[in-house]
């Protein structure tokens, strides 16, 4: 038996999702966790490999595919992840080594989508201050499902969810007491 | 041990997934892309195929449908391994025709786990609905896209030749898949039909959006009711990707009959359910045919105490059209249940013989029709011309009627050969003159008014 996980080393599988389209592709991560190169200001686009798109209220039919897709990171609403370990970012990986991280419930909207998850935090940190002060563009929820507003039938659900922080117009955040989750 | 074939664009997993298949003792068949791996399928004889849905030219779907068609593999048991992992993601997967669905990333000892289970016939088997997804809660299928796909600029994305949409109304319909020949059928008791003596209680509650019904009046024995309404579903099936068929009747299990088809399960087993319906209840009542995306509610062998309500019934349909684009109802006697399936569909459409014993049964159906309060601009009157030698005439059937004939269906000799084998007329024999009547029915009056 093998206990080898089956995957393209170096690269992390995502739906990119916009309030018109899902995009479902490879990016290859560079020793840099994705939310990281989402949040690096020096670029604005990021490269996909495998790239397959779909319509959102139809997103299991491929209306388009091709071998690199670049993507532009302003654009991006969320971005759905498999593994909650593939949402860490660098910084929140040093945190869980050093402190407790809290967690919070988090529902936010964005364009097409509403949005509900866990936001992990150290408790030193004001959290709606960071949600609304922080420089970082994307925010990862875990455990997190973005259901289509326009068809709640329609949802995404993933061990992390980035989320474009620039493009939410809402979020309600409320601390979820230790061992309730 | 078994000989696997893997069909996925990525070299570096096939080598992955070869070595691991030979540790395990299996013989790996490893195809980089749809059109190798379709080759592979027929030249190989692979007792199993693990297939990735994304790859350029042709996607994992096209190539699970091409497998499913063709009848050297139309029963081979089908894994899907990809990284698209959502639920709407597995329900295509599953009707496109695929056997089980796993997400990557995967680890290796729990891929080689499923496929022993699933060559071992020891893996879950896949529901229509219900399990499907066994994720609450069930996403129904999102609507059929109507526009064709646009027309990609050349550079620099690849052709998706193997990528497309099903053209409702197109002119040109994609082939049916063929039907494997159907396991002989276990004797089903035919019984009699007893007559009503409950009365058509009270309203039933009208569904909250209209549904996507069409209910097959036909009243008395060899009218040709369940023939038509079977293949009305076949014929639906090439437009929409999921359709259900349901005898209403209160026994008799004809349409598993014709089909040859064991209808183990039958709308009686909802009774003890009362109007509590959902997909988990609906679910296992639901027997998957062998072509991929029709299901089948069947009528019991023998008469239950009594039918279904009206609120039970159109609960029931209710339940079904989240997961089914079309659902055709086969009823041959009024009752509170088939009076509740006549009053929610988009369309009925009655179907009569050509002799004069049909022309006796006038006052039955219309008395049937006012009573499920069926508005008239939604009923559609078929003469079914089941025998070589001409009947009534078109013109007293509708004079008796006192409404105009929709449509003839023509005597076609491929009919009894595909009773015969199990397999409806209009894959049979698709370019038929009643397949293609069929067709025309599907395509003008009950697409027509949706």
């Amino acid at each position: 038996m093998s206990d080898k996980i089956l995957t393209r080393k170096g690269f992390v599988s995502a739906d990119f999702l916009t309030e018109s389209y899902r995009i479902s592709g490879e990016v290859a991560l560079k020793n840099q966790p994705l939310v990281d190169m989402l949040n690096d200001k020096l670029t604005g686009f990021i490269r996909g490999e495998n790239v397959y798109v779909s319509p959102v209220h139809d997103p299991a039919t491929f209306t388009a595919q091709g071998g690199v897709g670049n993507l532009r990171k302003d654009r991006i609403g969320l971005v759905v992840l498999a593994r909650e370990e593939d949402g860490q970012s660098r910084h929140s990986l040093y945190q869980t080594q050093t402190s407790q991280p809290t967690t919070f419930s988090l529902f936010a909207t964005m364009p097409g989508f509403e949005v509900r998850g866990a936001l992990r935090q150290t408790s030193l940190i004001d959290i709606e201050n960071m949600l609304m002060q922080s420089v970082d563009r994307f925010i990862t929820i875990f455990r997190a499902t973005a259901k289509v507003t326009s068809n709640p039938e329609l949802q995404f659900t993933g061990g992390a969810i980035l989320l474009n922080r620039e493009l939410a117009t809402l979020f309600f955040v409320e601390k979820i007491a230790p061992g309730s989750q | 041990m078994a000989r696997v074939l893997v069909i996925d664009d990525d070299a570096g997993l096939l080598q992955m997934v070869k070595l691991m298949l030979e540790r395990e003792g299996h013989t790996p068949i490893l195809a980089e892309g749809g059109v190798a791996g379709l080759q592979a399928a027929q030249t190989q004889a692979p007792d199993l195929a693990v297939i990735d849905l994304m790859m350029p030219n042709i996607s994992g779907y096209d190539v699970t449908r091409q497998l499913r068609a063709n009848p050297l593999t139309t029963a081979l048991p089908i894994l899907i391994l990809t990284a698209r992992s959502q639920p709407m993601d597995k329900q295509m997967a599953l009707n496109a025709g695929a056997n089980s669905f796993m997400s990557k990333p995967v680890v290796g000892r729990e891929l080689t786990t499923r496929i022993i289970e699933m060559l071992t016939g020891q893996a879950p088997p896949i529901a229509m609905m219900g399990s499907v997804a066994a994720a609450p809660p069930p996403a129904p299928l999102p609507p059929v896209p109507m526009p064709a796909m646009p027309v990609l600029p050349p550079a620099p994305i690849a052709p998706t030749s193997g990528i497309r949409r099903l053209p409702i109304g197109a002119d040109a319909l994609p082939p049916l898949p063929a039907i494997a020949p159907p396991p002989p059928a276990p004797p089903v008791v035919q019984v009699t039909a007893q007559p009503m003596t409950q009365p058509i209680s009270g309203l039933f509650r009208p569904p909250d959006k209209q549904l996507p019904v069409i209910s097959v009046l036909a009243m008395g024995s060899g009218v040709g009711g369940t023939t038509v309404a079977i293949n009305l579903a076949f014929t639906f099936r090439r437009m929409v990707e999921r359709v259900c068929l349901i005898d209403l009747n209160m026994s008799g299990g004809q349409i598993g009959l014709q089909l040859q088809l064991p209808t183990r399960t039958s709308w009686a087993d909802l009774l003890p359910l009362g109007e509590k319906l959902d997909t988990r209840s609906v679910g296992p009542a639901i027997t998957p045919h062998r072509q991929p995306g029709i299901g089948l509610i069947g009528s019991p062998a023998t008469p239950p105490p009594q039918p279904l309500s009206a609120d039970a019934t159109v609960g029931l349909l209710s339940t079904l059209a989240l997961g089914f684009q079309q659902i055709v109802v086969d009823i041959n006697a009024l009752n509170p249940s088939t009076a509740a399936a006549l009053g929610v569909a988009r369309a009925v459409v009655v179907v009569i013989s050509d002799d004069n014993a049909a022309l006796q049964s006038v006052g039955t159906i219309q008395g049937a029709l006012q009573m499920a309060r069926v508005p008239l601009p939604n009923v559609r009157l078929v003469i079914n011309r089941n025998r070589p030698e001409m009947g009534v005439s078109t013109a007293a059937i509708a004079g008796a009627f006192g409404m105009p004939v929709s449509m003839e269906l023509p005597y076609d000799v491929n009919q009894l050969q595909a009773i015969r084998r199990g397999i409806p007329t209009v894959v049979m024999a698709p370019e038929s003159p009643f397949a293609q009547k069929m067709l025309q029915i599907c395509r003008t009056f009950v697409v027509g008014m949706a």
